[in-house]
């Protein structure tokens, strides 16, 4: 079968700082047969070397020299494979506090997340610390419109004594009320007991834990929902930008993930807020050209005149007839999930949205709501704290393109952080759109 | 002349609330002047350019905008006449309609600091930017923020934070290509990355020198994401002077102006005493108060300033441009309270003043 046949489905691997996502990732190509075992073996040898064995799958992903001297990852690694239902594209994000803009990013142009949990004594239990990723991954992912989540309960052989049930018990159990609360069905969520270093329940099924019977997971991610590409097609052309490339031969190379409408090659696109743009020349998906690309689709694309310096990552491609919106001000309801003191106006915390992360300052607060009910109980309130939902207008210290939810929804929502953690989050129900002159380059 | 030299010289704080007023100045038309003489300039010759100067406004063709340049000009020679000799530190000229009163107002002083230019122009707002750093404390602490491809430098002023460079590397992302040239590539990504970081301590203390050699950095705080700093600072670019006055390295995430508020907020045991670390530092404090409603926190004039007669307040929080400011200053010190004026620079300022006026933090309940 061709992969063009196949849906297509970009899934984020999640979860606190060393709990085994790059290895889980890493481990898992290996076993489908997408890496070799020449490039394994060279890896495994450079790592022993170091003295750092224990990264050797992690390394298949974690190539910058920052990343192996110090074990963690900083950026996301793009990497495609196949299972019998789908071709996917895994996105491998870091799990570090300070990078957590790039997780965002990441989770942005997914359609589903694995959750990688450490079950080693201890880990787990800083991930779900207040300061842990692992609740502020979940939340985030959530917030950028992710609904389907495999959990991977990870180092199933670390555990005390090894393959523990009663461990793995204790932390579902622990998981899905706070998962629920965010508003997860977490009984449609497969928990999987794996090890991503010796690879048990990946594909294989465990002999160690005779005592789950659920999906290993491959098989949990052949049971994902597609995403509905009819429903987004039908909207105007979004194109968050992820990254920008400069590849021999090409030229210049943004890459992102179509949101909503269809990109052609011959259209015109506009790159906003820069506001450049012109002809689009190529459009390439795992390494082959395509016409025509839909919502879901992982692309880079070539467009004639527009160079390295005029657009980065954040920028959002449209079409001119219909660009995307630059906003000068957004009101949004926004929900306070933490702060230590209190949000007035003047506060500018970090709007995470799409692909972009600018700082924007709040201007007025018009209501405070009951986070509960969504009613209003309280007009032009003189702050806000944690706990509290309210109908806020933002100011963009640089210009920011966002949209109304209503309009175009995975343009429409966002976090805010502030002082490495995320104070709130937020869906935009306006947009007061700023002028940005338009130059096609023929 | 010595005592009228004298006559004309103001203070910082004199000069301070000069150019507050002088800034909110503005004309339809170039008709503001702005003056400056640096001292030795002898005044004959700047008496024969303002001359020339009203020769040359004959040519203005708006007969409003002629008169009112040429009054601007006759007033300012009419100053500059009673002087034989420039004053120590220079002379400094703005005359114009205000735009208040419509009234012509001239002032000419002579500044705290030397004037440091010559300079003349009719403008449609007065020139008051060679001023600035004369009301300025002259203490600053320099601010660094870096990562990968991008860095920030600033400084820590008496009451606010000031970006001024920014340095931006191309480093190619990891995934870019794979195949043969991989190990190639790799190694060309991590040397574009340490170029970078070295080009960029370059750039940080070409910046930062200059307040070091006049002996006004009191120190550098240094924030960017988990490991950049050390990684810049091993890049060797920072001059070894400004590292020596490097006070502490902080995990900060983002590389811009939200960075450099936290990075100041997660410095601020270094740099406690400085003004506007301690606004920020007071308005978390008051915030935490009233958001947890402990009853330590108390607003409005009446209350602050009762509760202060009781010696119920450990500080009171006072918008800079309060007019009342010293007097409140006076009374606080028989209390043992103190007074903590919010720059306008601080984030929340605007909102503290509007909803609160002046606030109070207590001791006890
Ligand atoms: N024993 C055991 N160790 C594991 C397992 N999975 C990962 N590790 C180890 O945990 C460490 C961190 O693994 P990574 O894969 O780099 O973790 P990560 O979640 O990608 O870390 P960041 O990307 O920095 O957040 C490595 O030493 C791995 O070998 C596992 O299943 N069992
Ligand atoms: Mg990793």
């Amino acid at each position: 079968m061709s992969k063009k046949e196949k849906p297509h489905m970009n899934l984020v691997v999640i979860g606190h700082v060393d709990h085994g996502k790059s290895t889980l990732v890493g481990h898992l190509l290996y076993e489908l047969g997408f890496v070799d075992e020449k490039t394994l073996k060279m890896l495994e040898e450079e790592a022993k070397k170091r003295g750092k064995e224990s990264f050797k799958y992690a390394w298949l992903l974690d190539k910058l020299k920052e990343e192996r001297e110090r074990g963690v990852t900083i950026d996301l690694t793009f990497m495609k494979f196949e299972t019998p239902k789908y071709y996917f594209t895994i996105i491998d994000a870091p799990g570090h506090r300070d990078f957590i803009k790039n997780m965002i990013t990441g989770a942005s142009q997914a359609d589903a997340a694995i959750l990688v949990v450490s079950a080693r004594p201890g880990e787990f239990e800083s991930g779900m610390s207040a300061e842990g990723q692992t609740r502020e991954h979940i939340l985030l992912a959530k917030t950028m419109g992710i609904d389907q989540i495999i959990v991977a309960v990870n180092k199933m052989d670390a555990t005390e004594p090894p393959w523990s049930e009663k461990r793995y018990n204790e932390i579902v159990n622990t998981l899905k009320k706070f998962m629920k609360s965010l508003g997860f069905k977490v009984d449609q969520i497969p928990f999987i007991p794996v090890s991503a270093w010796t690879g048990d329940n990946i594909i294989k099924r465990s002999e160690n834990m005779p005592w789950y019977k659920g999906p290993t997971l491959v098989e949990a991610l052949d049971q994902l929902q597609p995403p509905s590409v009819e429903k987004w097609m039908k909207l105007p052309l979004r194109i968050p930008i992820q990254d920008v490339y400069t590849i021999t031969g090409v030229g210049t190379v943004p890459v992102g993930r179509v949101e909503t409408g269809v990109l052609r090659v011959g259209d015109k696109v506009v790159f906003m807020p820069p506001g450049v743009g012109g002809e689009v020349r190529s459009i390439e998906m795992h390494h082959e050209k395509i016409q025509e690309a839909r919502p879901g689709d992982n692309i880079g694309f070539n467009v004639r005149g527009v160079g390295k310096g005029d657009i980065k990552r954040g920028d959002v491609a449209g079409h001119p007839d219909n660009p995307p919106t630059v906003a000068d001000q957004f009101t949004a309801r926004v929900f306070v999930i933490w702060h230590p003191s209190a949000i007035a106006v003047g506060y500018t915390p970090v709007v995470h949205a799409h692909t972009a992360s600018i700082a924007c300052r709040i201007i007025e607060l018009k209501q405070k709501l009951d986070p509960r009910t969504g009613k209003v109980v309280e007009e032009n309130p003189s702050f806000l704290k944690a706990g509290d939902a309210a109908i806020v207008t933002f100011k963009p210290l640089k210009p920011m393109v966002i949209e109304k939810f209503q309009d175009i929804p995975p343009l429409g929502r966002f976090a805010m952080r502030d002082m490495g953690k995320t104070v709130g989050i937020g869906i935009v129900t306006d947009v007061k759109p700023m002028k940005v002159e338009i130059k096609l380059k023929k | 002349m010595s005592e009228a030299t004298s006559e004309w010289q103001i203070s910082r704080k004199q000069l301070k609330e000069l150019l507050k007023e002088l800034e909110k100045w503005s004309a339809p038309a170039t008709t503001l002047l702005s003056l400056y003489i640096p001292p030795g300039r002898p005044v004959g010759d700047v008496m024969e350019l303002l001359r020339k100067e009203m020769s040359v406004a004959d040519n203005v063709k708006l007969k409003k905008t002629r008169e009112a340049v040429k009054a601007a000009l006759t007033a300012a020679m009419d100053r500059l006449k009673r002087f034989d000799k420039v004053p120590p530190n220079g002379l400094v000229i703005f005359c114009g309609v205000n735009p208040d009163t419509e009234k012509l107002e001239c002032y000419a002083f002579s500044p705290p600091d030397k004037v440091p230019v010559f300079f003349y122009r009719t403008d449609k707002s007065f020139h008051t930017e060679f001023l600035k750093d004369m009301v300025e404390e002259p203490e600053v602490y320099g601010l660094i923020l870096v990562e990968r491809g991008k860095m920030l430098v600033g400084l820590l002023k008496g009451s606010n934070i000031e970006i001024l460079r920014e340095a931006t590397g191309f480093i190619p992302s990891k995934h870019h290509r794979g195949g043969q040239s991989q190990r190639r590539f790799d190694r060309l990504i991590e040397q574009a990355a340490e170029a970078f970081y070295k080009h960029a301590g370059e750039v940080a203390s070409e910046v930062l020198l200059p307040y070091l050699e006049q002996g006004r950095l009191k120190g550098v705080l240094i924030g960017g994401p988990a490991f950049s700093k050390q990684d810049f600072l091993e890049a060797g670019g920072l001059d070894y002077r400004i590292k020596q006055k490097v006070l502490g390295l902080y995990d900060v995430a983002d590389v811009d102006e939200h960075g450099f508020y936290e990075l100041v907020q997660r410095g601020y045991n270094e740099i406690q005493g400085q003004k506007y670390a301690e606004a920020l530092n007071a308005m978390e404090e008051f915030k935490r108060h009233l958001a947890k409603d402990t009853g330590y926190a108390v607003y409005g004039k009446e209350e602050v300033m009762e509760a202060l007669r009781m010696g119920a307040l450990k500080s009171i929080l006072i918008p800079e441009d309060h007019p009342e400011l010293e007097k409140i200053k006076e009374e606080a010190e028989m209390y043992g309270t103190k007074v903590i004026p919010i720059p306008e620079g601080v984030p929340e300022a605007e909102w503290f003043k509007k909803t609160f006026g002046i606030a109070g933090i207590k001791r006890f309940k």
